[in-house]
This record gives structure tokens, sequence and C-alpha cells, in this order.
């Protein structure tokens, strides 16, 4: 390094690369299917753009393998390599080097990672049809980094399209050598959205009076500098922050730490809200009332903007699953046609972080054991490529996602025997599940061994994982299934899981919040409707057995004698509803999700903490963990 | 002597607005046409070094037009007659392959200074 501290533009390096090898990614597996040549492209200029990065912040081995991928990949562009899946596998691999490296400079390393045989790989592919001309090494690139230009430009104050301006230029320039790279870059140029100047940096063997004489050919210009820089200069200048041209940033990127902590304050004020409320009530306030009301309508304003601010498309977790399925199929000899709908639609970043590892348990399912091979899928009359779908839908509050596949499907019968086999269920009562309750079984923790993977279609592999981290996110999950035609799952998540709208429930002296979104029904019932079936307590609702949780019992507070009167909370459960019994509701309140922190974690029956608005902090009750006894 | 400049415009007044900023400074007007189809036309037979094309025009628009002139002559210097507000087409123009454009109402200084620089 020059001496020149380059820490702060690591942060801007790593994200921007991050999304530069995700088109990559996306690219490379798209092409294998279609050799578009759009795609050839965008191959090349992300490889050729990551170059220019990782060469200025020099990191070398990543910039030379950046080098030499862009090599190979003109030559697919020039038609004088054909795309062939070794080939694809051989830049997937860069690809996950790439990525490798990207993670440690994130670290805080410098990514010299060995890329030797890789390099080698890529060499051969390189020299396969190459006539005649030599390798062209990695000194001979150092050499030409020499010739490297940076322009800074400078366009009219009264220009109007700034952006067609900035368009021209760097055409016309790229004409006279090779870009390395812009500010702002050229996708930011042609949304117009930078102030009058802008730089290139380019790679050129023309004179300075010759690429500066080509800018001023467009209208305009108000001022062009040329200076050479060798690659050492050309870090500094890009970096010095003096030197950096003035940009009018219509975005700015934000930790997510920092949202985190406003949503955090966000949740404060909503808090305040209510003790404020309660104080105009208390005391017949009129103007503090009125004011409220006006605070209220901001609040709720900034709430929904700053749960705005937490959305992020389902494509930041959905990106990574076809190189998965890609991988698995090609492993395991299986033609797989991956499809993902509404990669656009959006969710908390909670939420979205947390369904990543579900998703990919049930999208390795569906490859183990939902697609047949391609001998398997003919001999039954289907097409030899097996079609797996991950679907992101909309719905009010909810968003869901789907994992479809077209495979062989789950046997109910498979299902009964092995949940009587573990001794889930007796073989009188597994008899009497209809076909979807007995798919239900594969839910049970345990369900899933080596045994049940050969033998049933093995969806069995950590669904009790899939189910309740889904549960635990406020959410549901569905499995259906057609003996021969395929299965479907869908996972039903909350939009947002940082504020909600729960059920304040009284018990003995405490008080417990109850999320909303799983209660069906509130019922007031007398202690002498209580039946007690095979020792646990149920009622009957409209013909219906509920079996119920007395919270008192359960939180080891005496029953209440004094009165008769009781009230029931049905809240949904994937495995059949149940009855919560509580003394009384208090109110209905929106409270923001406080998490139990270290401690308490993995305490089953409780999700989180609230805090009230006369400051009280009760817990929220986990109904989707809380059980029968 | 070059082989001079093809307008088009749909309007006949741009044209004659134009075709006497154009002529009043030493170019020659090669030709007029009033559409798309009638520009591409015009410029396989005519050649002329430079055209200038209004955006909004009837049948095929300028974009469209210009995308036909560069297929003909890659080396076409096309200018674009634009209005303020049309940012987006503006781009497409560019990206088709005009090499300038001129903003509406024209200031005949303005004019020149672009035609000047396509030129040369």
């Amino acid at each position: 390094m020059t001496g020149m501290d380059t820490s702060e533009y690591r942060n801007v390096f790593v994200e921007e690369s991050r999304e530069y090898l995700q088109t990559l990614n996306r690219s490379l597996l798209d092409m294998e299917h279609s050799p578009d040549p759009a795609l050839l492209n965008e191959i090349f200029r992300a490889a050729h753009t990551l170059k220019g990065m990782s060469a200025t912040m020099e990191f070398n081995t990543m910039a030379e393998l950046c080098h030499v991928m862009e090599d190979v990949l003109d030559k697919l562009r020039n038609h004088e390599l054909g795309v062939t899946s070794g080939i694809v596998d051989v830049l997937l691999n860069c690809f996950d080097v790439l990525e490798a490296m990207v993670d440690e400079i994130d670290r805080g390393g410098d990514a010299e990672i060995d890329t030797s045989s890789l390099l080698e790989r890529l060499k051969r592919f390189k020299e396969s049809k190459e006539t005649g001309g030599g390798w062209e090494t990695v000194e001979s690139e150092a050499d030409t980094m020499e010739n490297i230009r940076e322009i800074n430009i400078s366009i009219s104050e009264d220009c109007q399209f700034k952006g067609a301006r900035g368009f021209l230029v760097i055409r016309t320039l790229s004409g006279l050598g090779k870009i390395i790279r812009t500010i702002p870059d050229l996708q930011e140029i042609e949304d117009e959205k930078f102030g009058p100047e802008l730089t290139v940096f380019i790679e050129s063997v023309e004179d300075d009076d010759t690429l500066k004489g080509a800018v001023e050919s467009v209208g305009d210009i108000a001022h062009v500098e040329l200076t050479t820089s060798t690659k050492e200069e050309e870090s500094i200048k890009e970096e010095a922050p003096g030197k950096t041209t003035v940009r009018s940033a219509s975005s700015v990127r934000i930790g997510v730490e920092r949202l985190d902590v406003v949503m955090n304050l966000v949740g404060e004020l909503v808090i305040n809200r209510s003790r404020l409320i309660r104080i105009g009530d208390k005391y017949q306030l009129r103007e503090l009332t009125e004011t409220l009301a006006r605070v209220d309508r901001i609040i709720t304003d900034l709430q929904d903007e700053i749960t705005q601010m937490r959305m992020i498309p389902v494509d930041h977790i959905f990106n990574r699953f076809p190189r998965l399925v890609r991988d698995l199929g090609k492993t395991q000899k299986k033609e797989i046609d991956f499809i993902i709908e509404g990669s656009e639609i959006e969710l908390d970043r909670t939420v979205l972080d947390e369904i990543g590892d579900p998703l990919l348990h049930l999208l390795r399912n569906a490859v183990d054991h939902g697609i047949e091979s391609p001998d398997d899928r003919v001999s039954k009359g289907k097409d030899r490529t097996g079609t797996i779908k991950l679907i992101a839908e909309r719905e009010r509050g909810y968003v869901t996602i789907k994992v479809e596949d077209d495979g062989k499907g789950i046997d109910p019968e498979e299902v009964r025997n092995i949940a009587v086999k573990k001794g889930f269920i007796s073989e009188e009562r597994a008899s009497e599940l209809s076909d979807t309750d007995a798919l239900l079984l594969i839910f049970n923790p345990g369900f899933s061994t080596a045994e049940v993977t050969t033998d049933v279609s093995g969806r069995g592999v950590g669904m009790d994982v899939v189910k309740s981290k889904v549960e635990s996110l406020g959410g549901t999950v569905e499995i259906q299934s057609q003996i021969g035609t395929g299965s479907k799952t869908r996972l039903r998540l909350p939009i947002t899981m940082a504020i909600i709208q729960a059920l304040l429930a009284d018990v003995g002296d405490m008080t417990y919040a109850i999320p909303l979104s799983g209660v069906l029904e509130i019922l007031k019932i007398n202690t002498a409707d209580i039946k007690t079936l095979r020792g646990t307590e149920v009622i009957n609702l409209r013909g219906k057995v509920l079996p119920l949780v007395t919270l008192r019992h359960l939180f080891g507070i005496a029953a209440d004698v004094t009165t008769e009167s009781r009230v029931v909370v049905v809240v949904e459960k994937s495995d059949g509803n149940i009855g919560l019994v509580i003394d009384s509701i208090l109110d209905q309140e929106e409270i923001v999700i406080k998490p139990l922190g270290k401690l308490l974690e993995g305490n089953r029956g409780f999700s989180g903490t609230t805090i009230l608005g006369d400051g009280r902090v009760i817990p929220i009750l986990d109904t989707t963990t809380l059980a029968v006894d | 002597m070059g082989k001079g400049v093809l307008i088009v415009d749909d309007a006949e007044f741009m044209r004659m607005l134009l075709k006497k900023i154009i002529m009043s400074n030493g170019y020659f007007v090669a030709g007029e046409a009033c559409d798309g189809n009638d520009a591409v036309e015009q410029y396989a037979q005519l050649k002329p070094e430079l055209v200038t094309m209004d955006v909004v025009m009837p049948d095929k628009d300028g974009v469209e037009a210009t995308k036909n002139i560069m297929m003909l002559d890659p080396g076409a210097k096309i200018i674009m007659c634009t209005a303020v507000g049309q940012q987006s087409i503006v781009m497409d123009a560019m990206k088709a392959g005009a090499s300038g454009y001129i903003i509406k109402p024209f200031q005949a200084l303005k004019v020149l200074e672009e035609i000047n620089k396509v030129l040369n």
C-alpha cells in the first residue's frame, strides 16, 4: 500500500463487490441454459468492474483472477470458445473464490487466497483454441496499468440532460481505449444522478490531446482535465477525500444496526405515547389530548416509514438458491428447472434473515427426495426435467413463500407407518387420520432419520426445525402432496415483527401479551363448562373438543376460587387450536417486541417482552410453543 | 463544401427556423423530411453529413428513425431536436446512436455550437 488508509472505502468496496458477484452468479446460471450474448456481456462487465475495483484497492490476487476470467469471457463473447457446462463450472468456482475473497476483505483481511489451480484451469480454456500469440501475463497487465489516465470532466451548469452528455462522453472515450471505471458509475450517469462533474479512468494508448479533444467534441463540456495515473497514484487520487468529485447523492447506504437503533427509538416513542395518553385521560387535559392526537398520527407515519426502510426484497436470500439447486441436481444427476417468482416481494430484514435456512431445507428436500431421476420420470410418463418453483406472494399483512416440486410426492401411508413405528401415535389413531392430517406428522421432532429419508419421500429432514423457526416468527407452515405429481410447502410469514397488535391478558396479578395474529376468538365460560378428557382439560366448542391450557396452572398460581367465570382465548396452532384460560382481558394494544436477551433465550412459551404505557415490563406469550400437558 | 444537412421535423415552422440558422452560417441544407420514414429514405439517397432529427413525429418517431439510419450508416451523425423534460427519450436516442442534441426553443448559438462539435 502507499500508506493510504483505504479502510473507510472497504465497506463500499465490499458491498458493491457483492452486488457484482450476485450479478455474476445469476447470469452464469442463466447462461448455462441459454447462452444469450446479453448475459455474457453482463458477466463480462461484472468481472471487468470487479477487476478495476480490486486493482484500485490493491487486492492484486483478486484483480488477477478477474483479469484471467475476463480473458476467458472475452473468448466466449467472440465465439472462440463455446459455452459448455465445464466452462460454467470453472467460472462458478471463480465466483466462489471471489466471494470468499470479498468475505475475507470484509473481515479486514487482504484476500490473498491461493488461486493457482483455478488460474491453471482458466488458462487451459483460454489456450484451448488459441491461435498463436502468447499468454498475456499479469506483468503485462501491470504495465498497461500505467497507461491509465484519469479524466475529470465538468459539464456546464446550464446543460439540460446532463445524463445524455455524460453518456456521450463515455461513448466517445470508449472508442479510444478501455474504460476502467467511472465516477459515478454508468447507471448513475444515465439516470443523471451526479453533480456537474464526472471522472473517467481510461486505459488508452492515445495521447492526452486526443483524449481531451474527444471529450471536448461533446457539447456542454465546461472543463476537461487529464492526469496520467500510475497504479499507486490512481488509488491515491481516487481515495483522497478532497479529490473526489462532488456528487449529489440521491441515496445513502446505512448500516442495518443503525436502522435497528432507529426502530428501537420509534418503539420507545410508541410506548411513551401510550403513557402520555393515559396522563391526558387521567387529568382530563383537553389540550394535551388534542396535541397527542396529532403526535399520534406522526408517530404512526414514522413507524410505517421505518418499517418500510427495513424491508428488503426476498431476492436477497433467493439469489443464492439457483446455484444450490443446480449443484445438488448436478451431483445427483437430476435434471431440474428451477423457477423463482416474486423475488421483488419485500419482507422485514429480521424475518428474512431467519427464513434462509428453512428455505434451504425445503429446497434440498425437493431436490433430494422430490424430483426423480430423469429415467424414472420418463418411465412414469413425465417430462425428463423436473421443475422446482420458489414463489413469494404478498397477501395483506403476510407474505407467503411456496416451494413446489413436480416430483414423486409424499405417501401418507408411509408417513402413518413410520409415525406408528416411532411411537408418535397409536395405530388406531393413525388410521383415523385423513391423508392431509397424516402429512402433518412429519413435523414431529425426531420424525426424520436416515431411515425415513430413504424409505419415504424423505421430507422428514429437519421439517420440525422448519416449522418451529417459522412459528417463532409468527408464521405458519402447510404442506400438500399428491403421490406421483409432487409436493407443495407453503410458509406464511408476517411482513414485520417489530411492532405488533396484542391482547393484554391478566393472569393472577401479572399481565401477559398475546399476539393478536394467532388469536381466533375470545370466549367467556364458566368453570362448570370445563370437562376432563383423558387427563386434559377441554371444553366443547360448537361440537368440537378444544383442549385448554390454564395459564394459572402453567405459571404455578393458585386457581381463582372467588369467581366461576373464566376467559378463554382461542389460538391457532398448526397441530390444532387450543384455548388459553386467563382471568380477564385488560386491553388490546400495539406493542413493541423486545428480545428476551441471552439469559432467557430458548425459554419455551415466551417470545419476548414488551413495555407497557405505564412502564411495566411484561412477557409476550409464544402461543405456538405452549402445549397442552 | 460538404454534403449538407438533412432537416427532419413534422412542423414546417421548425424546419424553416432550423434552415435559417443553419444556412446563415455557411452550411447548406441537403433536404427536408417531415416524418421518420421520409427521413430514412432521404438519408439513403442524399447521404448528408448531418441530420437534425425531431423526436416526436407521426408514424415513425425520431428514435426509431435514428436506429434505422445508424443501421444504414454506422458513421451517421445525428443531432436530436428535443424539448425540456424529454430526458429518457434523449437517453434512448443517444443509445440508438445519436451524436448530440439541441433543445427547443432553439438558440441559434447553441445550435451552431452543437453542429460544429458533432461535425469536427
